[in-house]
């Protein structure tokens, strides 16, 4: 009986992946883009003449429009993406949770990974980022041909605010997708403990397909919110603050762990937990100083700009914790240093140093005040947000892009423009003069915040008809080897 | 020899004449110019939205969103990028009719 829910569950799974691709094999191609190099073609017969020169083909690596030092940087930066995920939060999670949940963690975060480079390559790529079918939503459609993966990439409905650029759109695929992935690892965060492992697998792709790639369009696909002027760097809301907001709603909707996993929950191994954020935070190198698309100026104060947010975020949270428990707890210098990460992203390449010192205080301040305060409130605490995402992310996320709205710089140019583009892409923050920029900011938090409420919830009491959101007690009580058959210690 | 007689951007109201809004960036001194159609409601031949205070519209060849400012004379751009928006202002005057007469004139 089980061997046959569990084949059902594969046919299931394989059904979500592949029937929305069927009508969509006409837009397997990037759109305008450079076709990729032809190979040369042969001579015809005539030409071989006895009089004809030896032939004088070449060979050339790449076509024109590549240049080798920013595709290496943006295949570079995504490879620093996903390694946030595998192994950086997989096993921050792992060492974070209790014993008895260390290999259920980091294998949801495992399979959601790999599951998101299904659904992103089968159709949710061209969602995200393709041809607009609504001003919030991109035409779904593969990414797979050899003409799509090798021509010049492009975000059709984006590209008249920045250069063309000069990687392949295997390149871009693949740097979207580990944002992409790591979106929901982070939302998992929320119900790590008691979720259905089998609730996860089919909740990974209906969540990317439904909610991410709206709020992914909207802001970065170029759909109406990136039109209307609104900026997220690198992900403060397309990432943050979505994941924050829809972990909670599911930890709202799966319910809570166990009463004596809630009161009792200490981290089963804090050196890998610190192994895990230490390759985050120098993950983040690559999550913000890649996306300018471009090894430029702009993406290297994106990169110094982070580190100096995380820094100053982590030191902030650390005195907050000493000065309200009386000790410095490394588990607090965690989530402080994550509160920074989160923080800069949406600014990272807009705000200036000094912006960034600014945004850095407020992360060690204000996502440590909802975690250590508004958290712990009767009203709050009855959601079992098992890892804080909300404060971490979700708060972080959206004061990250308030501030941006506020400390935005004029003067940090991601692009450099002439004639009637001078002086380049920036953004001007309400301290530069620009309040408008902070209602836009304003208004898409907002946006995202609704869209992943309702959509998360929704897709989850759909769910819930015909697959168990949470595990039973029994399950709850053992862990790993009741769910996996598997424990991280061996107990020999 | 035709004279580009300039008319202050606040005292364009009211009419339907063809126009020409002469504008340059501030930081490069790039002029360039945008064929204003109250009659046909378009703006560079793109559809527009006019108003008593702004003119609207959107560029279908290269992208962007634009909005002059008829009291101001401030033409703000947005270009979509895929980090999300990003702003550039411009400042703007009506020159001329097509034909080379002076405008004073202009509305939908």
């Amino acid at each position: 009986m089980n061997r046959a829910r569990a084949f059902m569950g594969i046919v299931l799974i394989a059904a979500l992946n592949l029937l929305p691709c069927v009508p969509a094999f006409a837009q397997n191609n990037p759109p305008a883009a450079a076709t990729p190099p032809a190979a040369t073609a042969p001579a015809p017969a005539a030409a071989a003449a006895a009089a004809a020169p030896a032939p004088t083909g070449t060979w050339v690596a790449a076509p024109p429009w590549l240049n080798s030092g920013n595709n290496a940087w943006q295949l570079a930066a995504a490879t620093f993406v996903a390694l946030q995920s595998i192994p950086g939060l997989m096993i921050l999670y792992a060492g974070l949770v209790k014993k008895k949940w260390a290999i259920n963690s980091a294998f949801m975060v495992m399979y959601a990974f790999a599951s998101v480079m299904v659904v992103w390559v089968l159709w949710a790529y061209n969602m995200s980022f393709g041809p607009k079918w609504f001003p919030f939503l991109g035409q779904p459609g593969p990414a797979t041909s050899a003409g799509f993966e090798l021509g010049q990439a492009t975000v059709p409905e984006a590209a008249s605010g920045m250069p063309d650029l000069t990687f392949p759109m295997a390149t871009m695929t693949y740097f979207q997708f580990v944002f992409a992935a790591i979106t929901v690892i982070i939302l998992g965060g929320s119900v790590l403990g008691r979720m259905s492992f089998k609730a996860w697998v089919i909740f990974v792709p209906l969540w990317m397909t439904f909610i991410y790639t709206i709020g992914c369009f909207s802001i970065w696909g170029g759909g109406w919110l990136s039109q209307a002027g609104a900026v997220d760097f690198s992900g403060g809301y397309v990432i943050h603050l979505a994941a924050g907001v829809s972990g909670f709603v599911a930890a709202a909707v799966v319910g809570p762990r166990l009463q004596a996993d809630r009161d009792h929950f200490p981290p089963n191994n804090l050196l890998i937990a610190l192994a895990g954020a230490g390759i985050l935070w120098l993950g983040w190198n690559g999550f913000n100083g890649g996306d300018p698309y471009f090894a430029n100026a702009n993406a290297a104060g994106a990169v110094l700009n982070t580190n100096i947010c995380t820094a100053i975020a982590l030191l902030t949270w650390t005195t907050m914790d000493s000065m309200k428990y009386g000790k410095p707890s490394i588990v607090g210098a965690i989530n402080g240093m994550i509160a920074g990460l989160v923080g800069i992203t949406p600014a990272a390449g807009y705000v200036s140093g000094w912006g960034a010192i600014i945004i850095g205080l407020c992360a060690g301040i204000i996502p440590w005040f909802s975690m250590n305060v508004l958290a712990k409130t009767s009203l709050i605490s009855k959601v079992d947000d098992t890892l804080g995402v909300l404060s971490t992310h979700g708060v972080a996320g959206l004061m990250g892009g308030l501030l941006t709205g506020v400390l935005a710089d004029p003067n940090m140019l991601v692009y450099l423009g002439t004639g009637s583009n001078a002086p380049g892409a920036s953004t001007t923050g309400w301290y530069y003069g620009n309040f408008k920029q902070f209602l836009l900011q304003a208004e898409a938090a907002v946006f995202i915040i609704v869209l992943n409420a309702i959509g998360t919830f929704v897709i989850l009491k759909a769910m819930s008809f015909f697959v168990s959101l949470r595990m039973v007690d029994a399950t709850l009580q053992t862990g790993d080897s009741a769910v996996h058959g598997e424990e991280a210690y061996s107990p020999v | 020899m035709v004279l580009a007689l300039e008319a202050p951007a606040g005292l364009v109201q009211a009419g339907a004449e063809p126009a020409t809004l002469r504008c340059t960036n501030p930081f490069s001194g790039s002029t360039w110019d945008v064929a204003i159609d109250p009659a046909r409601r378009t703006a560079d031949s793109f559809p527009a939205d006019f108003t008593d205070r702004t003119i609207r519209w959107h560029d279908d060849a290269r992208g962007g969103n634009f909005e002059f400012d008829r009291a101001s004379g401030e033409l703000t751009v947005v270009y979509a990028s895929s980090m999300g928006g990003t702003f550039l202002k411009d400042s703007c005057r009506f020159v001329q009719g097509p034909e080379g007469r002076r405008v004073d004139s202009v509305s939908g």
